[in-house]
């Protein structure tokens, strides 16, 4: 297979060299969503060695208009997002090594990541990021944030402790409200993140260090805006997380929320107490009587209880589709789970 | 006012950065502001705005 990348070899700064280092790098990308799709499909033609990927979510019909990887079957089948990634990364390029996890990415999840090169975030909530963001620096790893919504997107690769990093330039966790887009989307605005994304990984990957972007870019590609800061003097001596006395707040002490209303998708997602893995078929016995349309896979079980959609997932975690009430939401997790 | 490359008008009403980001909807928002070239501090947003500046406003989004 010598002749695979080598539209990529001819590009000069990438060349034979370049190549051999791609495929050698371990690249994590948290989320696989529309952004985590897009890096994730790039990085495995580019023939990054491993890429794995954390995801909580299956996927569902609304996901089909600009997450690339997945296709009907993957919604029928009710397949966890990451699940569905693997598979579709491996029949695209099966000499990368692609690994799947379906949970909700904690700092003692984030553990088994030290030695990654690269982390593209493609996550949806800055909860998320800020603990990414502790952990990069930390363990001083480039990491590239990205996000989107409707036919705007922004774009920042923070290379720790030589560029501010996201709690120097952002300071405080915004409040809920203000992360919670329901705009909705279109998909080239993802592509274009996407693009910028994986350029900057590249470089890095290769370590084409002086080719890296110094700005935060930012574009409305329907309002056809585009907005280039340099934000180095943003940059933060006193910064909890790359400053000189690092506290890394987000890491120490996070508290893994048991109860989160998933923003703007009328769903609460519940988790036990304690983490503990869980035989989802032995629900299906279980529930079958008191609930309809019930459907099992061996990462999750999906059923239909009066106006709710349930999904348990083998992490023990439950979504309960049809509502935003924390309070009606428990009342069916102690009915059924508890 | 020249704002993220395009040529906006602007009220004259609008006299700081704090009010351009109320006029432009902003000021709820988690926004990074540069001003001719020169990024600024949240606490720099009192500054005075002129018609004849360059604006550079980067707002941070969620969603993924
Ligand atoms: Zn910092």
């Amino acid at each position: 297979m010598t002749s695979r990348y080598s539209r990529q070899e001819l590009f000069s700064p990438i060349g034979y060299e370049g190549q051999q280092k791609i495929c050698q790098k371990h690249v994590l990308i948290v989320g696989a969503g529309a952004l985590g799709s897009g890096n994730a499909e790039m990085l495995a033609r580019a023939g990054v060695g491993k890429i794995s990927i954390v995801d909580r979510d299956y996927v569902d019909w609304s996901n089909l208009q600009r997450q690339q990887l997945y296709c009907e079957e993957d919604v029928r089948e009710h397949l966890p997002k990451a699940v569905a990634a693997k598979r579709r990364l491996e029949a695209i390029n099966q000499e990368v090594k692609v690994e799947a996890f379906v949970q909700d990415l904690t700092p003692s999840g984030l553990s088994a990541f030290q030695h990654v090169d690269l982390i593209i975030d493609a996550t949806d909530n800055f909860e998320t990021r800020f603990l990414l963001n502790d952990f990069a620096v930390k363990h001083n790893i480039p990491w590239i944030y990205g996000a989107c919504v409707g036919s705007y997107g922004i774009t920042y690769t923070i290379l720790p402790h030589q560029k501010p990093c996201l709690n120097c330039l952002m300071k405080t966790l915004p409040l809920g409200g203000a992360t919670c887009d329901t705009s909705g989307i279109i998909a080239p605005t993802v592509a274009q993140v996407v693009s910028y994304q994986v350029t900057e990984a590249l470089k890095i990957l290769v370590e084409d260090w002086d080719a890296l972007r110094n700005e935060l870019v930012s574009f409305d590609s329907w309002k056809n805006e585009f907005s280039k800061i340099n934000v180095n003097l943003l940059k933060q001596d006193t910064c909890q997380t790359c400053g000189a006395n690092p506290t890394y707040p987000y890491l120490s002490n996070y508290s893994l929320s048991k109860v989160a209303v998933l923003c703007g998708r009328n769903t609460v997602q519940i988790r036990p107490a304690k983490y503990q893995a869980i035989d989802v078929k032995q629900y299906e016995k279980y529930l079958a009587p008191h609930v309809q349309n019930i459907h099992c896979n061996p990462y999750l079980l999906h059923c239909q209880i009066d106006q709710y959609k349930l999904v348990l997932f083998a992490d023990g975690r439950v979504l309960i589709h049809g509502t935003n009430d924390v309070a009606e939401a428990k009342n069916i997790y102690y009915r059924y789970f508890a | 006012m020249f704002i993220n490359g395009t040529t906006i008008e602007i009220p004259e009403t609008v006299g700081t950065i704090q009010e351009l980001l109320i006029y432009l909807k902003l000021q709820d928002k988690m926004v990074i502001v540069e001003q001719n070239g020169v990024i600024l501090q949240k606490e720099d947003y009192s500054q005075v705005v002129k018609s004849t500046d360059t604006i550079e406003i980067v707002t941070f989004v969620g969603g993924g």
